[in-house]
């Protein structure tokens, strides 16, 4: 093989020098290149494809975040129905179902309808899950437990019984009654199946696939170095257009030497 | 005494102590309660309620209207006579806004801010703001008939405000063509 002769003159030597870089940058930088280009085209659809509203769950990516693991408030059966309050979130089967609220007391079951109760406030529920009213009543004191009378839904305010009516969604105090005459709602363990929902779709709130892919298209995945990482991605860019630019000038014209 | 009379005198001092108290008192909480805003409203603190079935027409103009879903299937109002009452929880940022609307005859003659759980957009409780309601129509459209004018710092608030007060005319305008197909 014969050896590659050494390029003379200055020019010679800036232009060999500005075809090795580009290559090799060029091949470093591929990686960048498509990590940006890619989360670029989802971040621009993320809309349609749903990206905001899916979670990443993956554990090292959560760990990565710091995010707390979820924390189970309270949870309570009725109905066949799981519901669970975590982060005052109320999740009935796993699903959002209303926010902002204050840990569950109870979930009673009616004839008509469920009802959940909060220590400030009533939610009217269909019998299968779906958020009708919610209403916070004006009491004395907060509720403490959520119970059945002979079918009636009851609450307890500071030790006092009070008969709650869906409809009107109004309290009226009733006499004391016997406390085995009541079936007072019981806070039960979730099952595993729910426990998973429920942390996907609070998950899902703080951590969206959107986010992640965000913060990987602008490097922000890592802390500190992933912006310096991006930086750097960024200038390799910005070197291969200017010797990219110089090379096919000095091939389209070589007479200009 | 000279330097108590110096200070006085600088407008600056002045202002920087405005503005500290205005942040001591800039705190989120229950302004009026229901029983309150119902008497206000309709001279009753308990006057008649009743509720509006969200049926799925009126679910996608809410949405329309609030840019989300209506959190609910139903919702309740309180009336007295053509004059109704309607207490609407919206976001403004992050956490919900209670505000008390009236409708009477299809404007609204009041708003009112019963409770505020953010940190900042609370001026939108003051009247200088609230007055700028009173007199609102739908037009055609279902729009509101003005513009309401923004507070600085309190953007999201005064269009949570503005979204209320746009569903709480939708929903008398079915309310009145409920009671009217009886």
């Amino acid at each position: 093989m014969k050896p590659k002769k050494a390029p003379t003159g200055l020019r010679s030597r800036g232009k060999h020098w500005a075809r090795r870089t580009h290559r090799l940058l060029g091949v470093s930088s591929l990686i960048f290149l498509l990590i940006i280009s890619v989360t670029g085209i989802l971040l621009n659809h993320a809309e349609s494809l749903g990206l905001s509203k899916r979670s990443a769950s993956n554990p090292l990516l959560v760990r990565l975040y710091g995010i707390d693991p979820l924390v189970i408030d309270a949870a309570f059966a009725a109905n066949g129905l799981s519901f669970v309050s975590s982060d005052r979130v109320l999740y009935v089967e796993g699903k959002r179902t209303a926010t902002d609220l204050t840990p569950l007391v109870g979930v009673v079951e009616t004839s008509e309808e469920i009802i959940a109760g909060t220590s400030s406030e009533l939610l009217v529920l269909t019998s299968d899950g779906v958020l009708v009213e919610r209403f916070t009543p004006e009491l004395p004191a907060a509720i403490s437990r959520l119970g059945l009378l002979e079918g009636q839904p009851l609450s307890e305010i500071d030790l006092q019984f009070y008969a709650i009516d869906a409809r009107q969604m109004q309290l009226a105090e009733i006499l004391p009654v016997a406390e085995s005459a009541v079936q007072w709602s019981q806070n039960v363990e979730p099952p595993a199946h729910i426990t998973k929902a429920v942390s996907s779709a609070a998950l899902g709130q703080v951590l969206s696939v959107e986010r992640v892919l965000s913060d990987l298209h602008s490097g922000r995945l890592l802390p500190t170095i992933g912006r310096y990482v991006a930086d750097l991605a960024a200038l390799c860019l910005i070197y291969l257009c200017i010797t990219g630019s110089i090379l096919w000038f000095r091939r389209r014209y070589p007479g200009d030497r | 005494m000279q330097q108590f009379r110096t200070t006085c005198r600088f407008p600056l001092v002045w202002a920087l102590l405005f503005l500290v108290s205005a942040a001591a008192f800039a705190e989120s909480g229950v302004y009026q309660s229901r029983a309150a805003f119902l008497r206000e409203a309709l001279g009753s603190p308990e006057p008649t309620s009743a509720v509006i079935w969200m049926q799925k027409e009126m679910q996608a103009t809410a949405k329309e209207i609030l840019g989300h879903p209506y959190d609910g299937l139903r919702v309740r109002y309180w009336y007295e006579g053509d004059r109704s009452a309607w207490i609407l929880d919206e976001i403004g940022k992050e956490k919900p806004i209670t505000m008390g609307i009236v409708v009477d005859n299809g404007e609204v003659t009041m708003l009112r801010v019963l409770q505020f759980r953010e940190s900042r957009g609370w001026e939108i409780r003051y009247p200088f703001f609230t007055r700028q309601f009173s007199g609102l129509t739908l037009t055609e459209k279902g729009a509101l008939n003005k513009s309401i004018d923004g507070i600085t710092g309190a953007t999201l608030s005064v269009r949570a405000a503005a979204r209320s007060a746009n569903l709480a005319l939708y929903l008398d305008e079915q309310r009145k063509q409920r009671l009217s197909a009886r």
